[in-house]
């Protein structure tokens, strides 16, 4: 009998452990934990996709994997279509907007049946993160490909690997499934190498995390069963709580994201002071007065601006990748001083002029929306999404005819 | 949380067959210090590190020396270190701030541009080991002449960071064994246990999860929830450390190494005395040894008894965190422990009956324990207003 006195149980039945049976079932039960992660990371999890909830996003503690996405998109989307994938932020997802009223909806509906959107994106991910990565990986199945995303703030692009969700960009790395960007490698090489621990740390952290995973399919077995089966499911965006545990499939898309928008101007006044300081953070993030009183971009903004954009997305890509910048609600805009405003118009104007030299495709989405198509400084209602979808269209349309999957039709024609 | 980073799986995966697969003694001790050095660099950093080999290398010669006043002098300077690293800000701001906001704030300032961002990794746990090391040669046990073995004893990897508190008594018999004798068994026994820990920081992470994201509404909740949050910070602090410490002891077991045992079913103690005997058993019996019992213990009458075990109980709560809240859960068990101890001399056989009924109803003690120490959980994490307003609010519909 074991005389370990650590664990009354193995006090107990220690003796009974014959360490033969003990190696030989954790081998066993190793190797068909693998083979079954292999085989769920084949399955399409999220049948009724239309976009990404909170059950089914990382901030409901629920982080879809690199195989969950691209299976999403391989069942949904023909080969034969030109495919767009909405990648981006909250605005992308259509917070604001019930399941039923999304904008990609109106944006399928407005490219008609050549194009296939899907809407991958996530609230507050970056235009390299989530679907970016997505499209990336599944750029060699889809040759004919179009990248949708949107940046919060002009002048600003985060890291190569992102945020929030950088597990999906190291995901992707571990499968091998990126293309080679040198640009990108040497951002990454020098948050290795940087001088701040707990960065580098983080970053080992992730590269190690997703190669174990890679290996084992842990994260797909982890979400077959939790989506299917049994997972926690309390969640910052759900209170009060309802369950502890639950298959996350049985809940529906209907996170805050698309509860009643309050009318004019309570949607407006509820954060108003943090809209409006989010409002000038979006230029006096980049923009400065010189000595003449002239409004120009910071240059240490800009440098770093120009770095990460030629790092987010591969060189190949940048001219199928659309960035969408946004304004914010009038309503709130008109707050602004005339000084306040010009810089304003200054950062979005140069923001995406900047984004276009580059080498992307940019457009500002906004100036035809009126109060009632924001539900709050920045989300869209139905209606606003309506209007967005087709100013996306347009130049979604007019990249297609230069990237040569479509002809150039004679007449302009809109559904 | 060190053990769940995959940095120390590939780290545990590298070292582990290696140590078993060499035969020989000499090169199992080597991989097994190399192993420990890495992995202290590694999660510490230099500005980690070197404290602790300063402290290491004055109280491998002081123990040397086997002199009292050195070692006592030892102790001191571990106590100072200790202090300095860990409760310099809480000292000045949240003692001297007190009395004199001021200087509060002046020293506060001054240590925060001294220190480092954080105290040194697993100072608590290097200090206490230290001095236990100390005061024992003092009381006239033998040092550690092998230097080897000391540094074992001071940067083994699996309790550098949360313990078990060890003794080298007890630990280098059982370092010896180890690097000759580690079994099959001792392997799937360790594997085991690790499993257990592990199994156990899961659950523990989600309860964290679930209470950090209600805790702040707290009040909104409905009295169920309220109670449901209750029992996941109860849970989820038995379940992280006790898994923590599970790892830990599993980690050792798998060289063949036994340390002392850290949690045996708290939540199943029928009075605080037992609980203390389940809870952190490494720390308890460690402030029972080296600061009730040269305190006095109960050996200087009974107001005395009280005293010592709130004096004891408190340095117990500050070791947990350099804050008034840790310092409060500590004397609050002190006191829980003074009342255990002194309820049977209640006047008019009060205190008589009271024990009769006690000792006839196990589950009520039961419940008082264990009510006890839960809402101690609530000092233990929350400022005492909050934790009290908390208390009440789970009788409040």
């Amino acid at each position: 009998m074991s005389r370990d006195p650590s664990v009354p149980i193995l006090q107990k039945f220690g003796h009974w452990l014959s360490p033969f049976w003990v190696f030989f079932g954790i081998v066993v039960g190793f190797a068909l934990m693998v083979l079954a992660g292999r085989w769920a990371g084949k399955q399409n999890l999220f049948t009724e996709y239309e976009r990404s909830d909170i059950w089914i996003s990382p901030e409901g503690y629920f982080y879809p994997s690199l195989n969950n996405l691209t299976q999403v998109v391989r069942h949904i989307a023909p080969k034969g279509k030109i495919l767009v994938l909405v990648g981006g932020d909250s605005v992308l997802v259509g917070v604001g907007q019930k399941k039923e009223q999304v904008w990609t909806r109106e944006l399928q509906r407005l490219l008609g049946p050549d194009f296939q959107v899907i809407n991958l994106a996530f609230r507050g991910a970056g235009p390299m993160e989530m679907g970016a990565i997505v499209a990336e990986v599944l750029s060699k199945k889809y040759s004919r490909l179009i990248y949708v995303a949107r940046e919060d703030t002009p002048m600003w692009m985060g890291p190569p690997d992102g945020f929030w969700y950088a597990y999906l960009f190291w995901q992707a790395v571990a499968a091998g499934g990126l293309v080679k960007s040198a640009s990108r490698s040497e951002e990454l090489e020098k948050a290795f190498s940087g001088s701040d621990a707990n960065l580098r740390e983080a970053k080992i952290e992730a590269w190690l995390r997703a190669h174990f995973d890679h290996w084992t399919h842990a994260s797909d077995l982890w979400n077959y069963v939790g989506y299917n089966y049994v997972f926690t499911v309390f969640n910052p965006l759900r209170y009060p709580p309802e369950r502890f545990f639950e298959a996350r499939k049985k809940s529906s898309d209907d996170g805050n994201q698309s509860t009643g928008v309050p009318p004019i101007p309570e949607r407006f006044i509820l954060l108003r002071e943090r809209s409006m300081e989010l409002i000038r953070s979006a230029f006096q993030y980049g923009v400065e007065r010189d000595a003449k009183g002239e409004l120009k971009i910071k240059p240490a903004i800009l440098d770093t601006f120009l770095r990460r954009a030629r790092a987010a997305i591969p060189d190949a890509f940048k001219p199928r990748t659309l960035i969408l910048l946004s304004y914010n609600a009038p309503y709130l805009v008109q707050e602004l001083s005339r000084d306040e405003y010009a810089a304003y118009e200054f950062a979005y104007g140069h923001g995406r002029s900047w984004l276009e030299k580059a080498g992307y495709h940019s457009i500002i989405v906004g100036p035809g929306l009126v109060d009632e198509d924001f539900a709050d400084r920045v989300h869209l209602t139905a209606s606003g999404g309506k209007k967005m979808a087709s100013e996306v269209a347009s130049e979604i349309r007019a990249m297609a005819v230069q990237l040569g999957y479509i002809a150039k039709p004679l007449v302009e024609h809109y559904p | 949380m060190i053990f769940a980073t995959y940095w120390f799986f590939a780290f545990a995966a590298l070292f582990l067959p290696v140590f078993w697969l060499l035969r020989n003694k000499l090169a199992r001790m080597i991989w097994l210090l190399v192993a420990c050095v890495i992995f202290h660099a590694h999660y510490a950093g230099p500005a980690g590190v070197l404290p602790i080999i300063v402290l290491g290398i004055m109280t491998y010669f002081a123990g040397l020396s086997r002199h009292r006043k050195v070692c006592l002098l030892g102790i001191a300077v571990c106590v100072v270190a200790l202090c300095f690293y860990k409760y310099s800000v809480f000292f000045f701001s949240g003692i001297f701030g007190q009395i004199n906001p001021d200087w509060g704030k002046n020293l506060s300032a001054w240590t925060k541009d001294v220190l480092p961002l954080a105290p040194p990794l697993g100072i608590s746990f290097f200090a206490f080991e230290f001095i236990h090391y100390l005061y024992d040669i003092r009381e006239g046990n033998p040092p550690l002449r092998n230097f080897f073995e000391f540094v074992g004893f001071a940067i083994y990897f699996p309790s550098l960071v949360a313990g078990p508190i060890k003794r080298y008594e007890q630990f280098i018999p059982s370092l010896k064994e180890g690097l000759v004798n580690a079994s099959p068994r001792d392997v799937v026994v360790g594997l085991v246990q690790v499993a257990f820990g592990y199994s156990k920081k899961v659950v523990a992470d989600n309860l964290t999860l679930y209470v950090d994201t209600y805790q702040d509404k707290f009040a909104d909740l409905h009295l169920d929830q309220r109670w449901f949050l209750f029992a996941a910070i109860a849970f989820r602090i038995l379940l992280d450390f006790s898994g923590y410490s599970d790892i830990a002891i599993g980690l050792a077991r798998m060289m063949g190494i036994r340390l002392p045992p850290n949690f045996n079913w708290p939540y199943l103690a029928t009075s605080i005395q037992t609980f203390w005997q389940r809870w952190h058993i490494s720390l308890s019996s460690w402030i029972r040894d080296y600061v009730y019992i040269p305190l006095g213990g109960s050996r200087h009458g009974y107001a005395r008894r009280i005293l010592n075990g709130l004096v004891a109980f408190g340095l117990c709560g500050l070791w947990h965190g350099a804050a008034w809240n840790f310092v409060i859960w500590g004397l609050f068990h002190g006191f829980g422990l003074g009342v255990c101890a002194s309820y049977r001399r209640l006047p008019f056989g009060a205190g008589k009956a009271l024990e009769r009924v006690f000792s006839k109803l196990a589950p009520v003690n039961w419940i008082l324990t264990q009510a006890f120490v839960w809402l101690g959980w609530l000092l233990f994490f929350y400022p005492v207003d909050k934790a009290l307003k908390m208390a009440c609010l789970l009788f409040t519909v």
